[in-house]
C-alpha cells in the first residue's frame, strides 16, 4: 500500500507463529533429543571406544567392528538370526492374512473370535517363553504327549538342533494377532464392486482373494512385511528366557540381541554392545531399503 | 436393563476402584510401617540415651533365604548390630539366566545407587574388581587385624586381584559322586559300591540305562556335563603351586584350555554324547529341573556328579530316596581334586556404609556366623577352624565333600571369569552337538580370554 509500512520492533507474525508452533511442540522435541538422538549419538560414540562402564571409554577406532567380522560367534549368531527370519516371516504374512480372511466373515460370534485369536499378543514375553518351554518340552510336554498318544512322531522341539527354531516360529505366529487386526482393517477397504465383478467373470474364491483381495492390500502386507522383519531380527525374550541366555541347544537358539546382551551386560563390554546394536540398525535399514526398492513391481497404492 | 454407555461407565469406575485398591498396599504398608515407628519411638523415648542406628541393606539373589535371614537380621542385629548402632536388612534381587550375577547390581553400581553390601557369586570377584566395582578391603582386613591364615587357599585366591582383596567368602562348595542304590540292586550291581575309577564308571553307565523300543530314554546312567564347574578339574590332579596352571596360565599371562589334560577330559565327556544318540539325550534332559523334579531324585539318571547342597534337597523333597555319596571315581593314576564354588560379601564401590558394611560381613563370615550358617544349611565352611568342627561329618553322606575342601581349586581370579566361564559352556555345547573339533573348539575359548585380557592391567584399578 505505502512505500513506509510500519514494522513491529522484533519478530515479524509469521515468525511468531513458528515460535509458537515449536513451544507446543516442544515436550515431543525435547523427548525426542533427549531420550532418541542423544544416547543414539553417544552409542554411536561407544562403538569405536572400549568401556568398560566404570573406567572412561577409550578410543579404539574401528577395533571393534574388526572383532565382530572376524568373531565366529557373531557370525553364528547372525546365521541363526536370519535363518529365523526367513522363516518367520512368509509364515507371519500367510497365517495372519488367512486368519484375517477367515475373521473377515459373517458369522455368528464373529466378535469373539476376533478377541480369541488377539488374546495371545496381551501374553508377556517372558510368561509365554516359560509356558510353552513346558508345552513343547520333548519328554514331559503336552505336545508330545497327544502325539505319542495319536502314535504319531515326536520331534524334539526346543531340545532338538533341527527343531529349536522352528519351534521358536511357532511360538511367535502363535502371537501374530497384531498383523491379523492390520489385515483386517485393510480388508474392509477393499470395494465390493471389485469382488461383485469377479463374480460376474466366474471366479472362484481362490482366484477372489487371489486376484482381488491381495493386490489391494499389497500396502498392508508391505508394512506388516517391514515391521515383522525388524520385530523378527530384535528377538530376544523367548529364547533368551528358554536357554537362559546359553542359545542351547548346539548354539541353534543363540540369536544376534542375545550375543549382544552378552557383551554389554554380561562382559561388560559397552563399546562392544555399541557395536553390535549400530551393526544390527545398519543391516535393518538396508534390508529395509532393499524391500522398498521392490515395491514397484509388486504394491498397489491405487486404494479405495 | 442396562445401557452400554452406563454398562461402560460402570467398567471404567470399576477397574478405577480396582487400580486404586492395587495401590492401597503401600497405603497400609506406610500404615504398618508408622504403627512400626510409634512403637519405636515409644521405646526411644522410654530410653533416650539409645543412639540411632545406621540402616544398611545387603541384597542376595536366593528364594531361599533360611539362615541368611536369621543370621543378618535376628543375630547380627542383637549382637554387633546393637553394639556398634547397625541394623541390616536383606532385600532379594532376581539373578538372570545364564549366571549367577544381577545386572542390577551392576546398573545400580554404575548408577552411583548400589547397596551398601552384597551376598556375591564368588568366582566373578576378579571379573568385578577388574571393572572397578568393588571396593578393595585390604585396609579393613589390616585395621582389625583379619586373620587370613584361618581360610583355605580358595577363599584367598579367588577373592584377590593384583594383590588387593575384594571379598569375604562365606562358605563354599564342590560336586562329588552320587549313586541310586535300588537302581544297581536291580541292575546286578552291588548297591553299597560305587564305581571305583573311570571306567568302571563307563562300564555301570552302560548296564544302568534303559533305552524305550522308539528310542527314547527313560534312564540314563550317567550324563556327564560342565567341564569347566564338574569334570575337567578332577582330572587335572592336584596342584602344584597355589594359583597353578588350570585353564589360565598366571606366569606366562595365556589362557590354556587345550591343556591336554583338560582335552582328554572333554574328550571323554564326548565319548558319551557319541555313544548315547545325543538329540535324545538332549530331549530327556530338557525336561530336568529342581526341586521336586530334580533328575536323580525322580530316576532319571543313576549315577550324577552334584553339590553338597543336594543332600537337603533330597532329605526335603524324596525322604525315602535310596543312594549313597562318594568321591568321584578318577583316572588311574591321577590324584584327585575338584572345583570349589561358594559365595561372598563384596562391598560395591559408592557404597553408602561401607564401614557398618564391613562389620557385617566381617561378622557373616567369623566363626560364630560361618558356623552358624553352615551347620544350619549343611554348606561347607572355608575356615579351617570351623571345617574341623564335628557338625560337618555328622551326616556321613557329607564326608566325601569335607574330605576334598582344604584342597579345592578355584576358576582362575581374572577380570574374564565371565568371559571364560560363558564361552567354555558354549564350547562344550558345540563339542557335544559335533560342530567343533575339541581342539579347536577350546581353542576358540583361549582366543576370547586372551582377547578379553589383553586390554586389562593392574593399572586400571583404582
Amino acid at each position: 500500500m505505502s512505500s513506509t509500512t510500519i514494522r513491529k520492533p522484533g519478530i515479524s507474525p509469521s515468525t511468531w507463529v513458528t515460535l509458537k508452533g515449536l513451544a507446543f511442540c516442544s515436550p515431543w522435541i525435547l523427548g525426542l533429543l533427549l531420550f532418541y538422538l542423544y544416547p543414539m549419538l553417544t552409542s554411536l560414540y561407544w562403538s569405536f571406544t572400549d568401556y568398560r562402564i566404570m573406567n572412561s571409554p577409550v578410543w579404539v577406532g574401528t577395533s571393534n567392528y574388526k572383532t565382530m567380522l572376524t568373531d565366529p560367534v557373531f557370525a553364528k549368531s547372525l546365521r541363526n538370526t536370519l535363518e529365523y527370519v526367513a522363516m518367520y516371516l512368509p509364515s507371519s504374512i500367510i497365517v495372519a492374512l488367512g486368519l484375517a480372511l477367515l475373521l473377515n466373515t459373517n458369522i455368528h460370534g464373529m466378535t469373539f473370535y476376533r478377541s480369541l485369536y488377539y488374546f495371545p499378543v496381551l501374553v508377556p514375553g517372558v510368561a509365554s517363553a516359560i509356558v510353552w518351554k513346558w508345552v513343547l518340552d520333548p519328554q514331559w510336554g503336552i505336545v508330545n504327549a497327544l502325539l505319542r498318544s495319536l502314535g504319531l512322531p515326536t520331534p524334539g522341539w526346543i531340545g532338538s538342533v533341527t527343531w529349536a527354531k522352528p519351534s521358536l516360529v511357532l511360538i511367535a505366529l502363535w502371537g501374530v494377532g497384531n498383523s491379523v487386526v492390520i489385515y483386517l482393517a485393510s480388508l474392509q477397504d477393499v470395494p465390493r464392486s471389485l469382488y461383485d465383478a469377479a463374480e460376474v467373470d466366474g471366479a472362484n474364491i481362490w482366484q477372489r482373494v487371489w486376484h482381488v483381495t491381495v493386490p489391494m492390500i499389497t500396502p498392508t502386507i508391505l508394512f506388516n512385511m517391514i515391521m515383522g522383519m525388524i520385530g523378527a531380527f530384535q528377538t530376544f525374550t523367548v529364547p533368551f528366557v528358554m536357554t537362559q541366555g546359553t542359545g542351547e541347544p548346539g548354539q541353534t537358539l543363540l540369536f544376534y540381541s542375545m550375543v549382544l546382551y552378552r557383551n554389554a551386560f554380561l562382559y561388560l563390554q559397552m563399546g562392544m554392545g555399541s557395536t553390535m546394536a549400530w551393526v544390527m540398525l545398519v543391516f535393518i535399514l538396508i534390508l529395509t531399503g532393499i524391500v522398498f526398492s521392490t515395491t514397484d513391481r509388486w504394491v498397489y497404492y491405487g486404494g479405495a | 436393563m442396562l445401557t452400554r454407555r452406563e454398562l461402560l461407565k460402570g467398567l471404567a469406575v470399576f477397574s478405577a476402584g480396582a487400580a486404586l485398591s492395587a495401590c492401597a498396599p503401600s497405603a497400609t504398608e506406610t500404615t504398618t510401617e508408622s504403627a512400626a515407628e510409634g512403637t519405636a519411638a515409644e521405646k526411644e523415648a522410654a530410653a533416650p540415651a539409645a543412639k540411632e542406628k545406621t540402616q544398611i541393606v545387603m541384597w542376595h539373589q536366593w528364594g531361599d533365604t533360611f539362615a541368611m535371614k536369621e543370621m543378618v537380621e535376628d543375630i547380627f542385629n542383637s549382637t554387633i548390630g546393637e553394639e556398634k548402632g547397625i541394623e541390616a536388612k536383606i532385600e532379594f534381587v532376581a539373578q538372570t539366566g545364564g549366571t549367577q550375577a544381577s545386572e542390577k547390581f551392576m546398573t545400580a553400581i554404575v548408577g552411583g545407587t548400589p547397596p551398601d553390601c552384597y551376598w556375591f557369586d564368588r568366582f566373578l570377584t576378579a571379573a568385578w574388581a577388574g571393572q572397578n566395582l568393588f571396593m578393595p578391603l585390604d585396609d579393613y582386613m589390616e585395621a582389625n587385624a583379619w586373620d587370613r591364615d584361618d581360610f583355605i587357599p580358595l577363599a584367598i585366591n579367588e577373592a584377590t586381584l593384583c594383590g588387593k582383596m575384594y571379598a569375604l567368602a562365606i562358605f563354599t562348595d564342590c560336586t562329588q559322586f552320587y549313586w541310586r542304590k535300588d537302581h544297581f540292586r536291580e541292575a546286578g550291581l552291588d548297591p553299597e559300591r560305587p564305581p571305583q575309577n573311570r571306567d568302571e564308571v563307563d562300564e555301570y553307565a552302560e548296564i544302568l540305562t534303559k533305552k524305550r523300543s522308539d528310542g527314547s530314554y527313560e534312564r540314563l546312567g550317567l550324563i556327564p556335563r560342565g567341564i569347566h564347574y564338574g569334570w575337567a578339574y578332577t582330572y587335572l590332579g592336584t596342584p602344584l603351586k597355589p594359583l597353578g596352571k588350570n585353564f589360565w596360565d598366571f606366569e606366562a599371562n595365556k589362557a590354556v584350555c587345550d591343556d591336554p589334560r583338560i582335552v582328554e577330559c572333554v574328550k571323554w565327556m564326548k565319548s558319551y554324547a557319541d555313544k548315547y544318540d545325543v538329540e535324545m539325550v538332549d530331549a530327556f534332559r530338557s525336561g530336568f529341573g529342581g526341586n521336586e523334579t530334580d533328575p536323580f531324585g525322580l530316576g532319571l539318571v543313576s549315577m550324577q556328579r552334584n553339590g553338597d547342597w543336594m543332600l537337603s534337597t533330597y532329605d526335603r523333597y524324596f525322604p525315602d530316596l535310596e543312594f549313597g555319596t562318594s568321591r568321584v571315581p578318577i583316572p588311574e593314576g591321577l590324584s584327585e581334586s575338584a572345583c570349589g564354588g561358594g559365595w561372598a560379601m563384596v562391598i560395591p564401590v559408592g557404597s553408602p556404609h561401607p564401614d557398618e558394611s564391613w562389620e557385617l560381613s566381617n561378622y557373616i563370615t567369623s566363626k560364630e556366623g560361618m558356623e552358624y550358617y553352615c551347620k544350619n544349611k549343611k554348606q561347607l565352611p572355608v575356615r579351617k577352624s570351623v571345617l574341623a568342627l564335628p557338625f560337618n561329618v555328622e551326616d556321613p553322606r557329607h564326608i566325601p565333600w569335607v574330605e576334598t575342601t582344604p584342597n579345592l581349586w578355584n576358576r582362575p581370579a581374572i577380570p574374564a571369569g565371565q568371559v571364560l566361564w560363558t564361552e567354555i559352556n558354549t564350547a562344550e555345547d558345540q563339542i557335544i552337538h559335533n560342530q567343533l573339533s575339541v581342539e579347536d573348539a577350546l581353542a576358540e575359548v583361549n582366543k576370547k580370554v586372551d582377547a578379553a585380557m589383553a586390554s586389562f592391567d593392574c593399572s586400571m584399578l583404582k
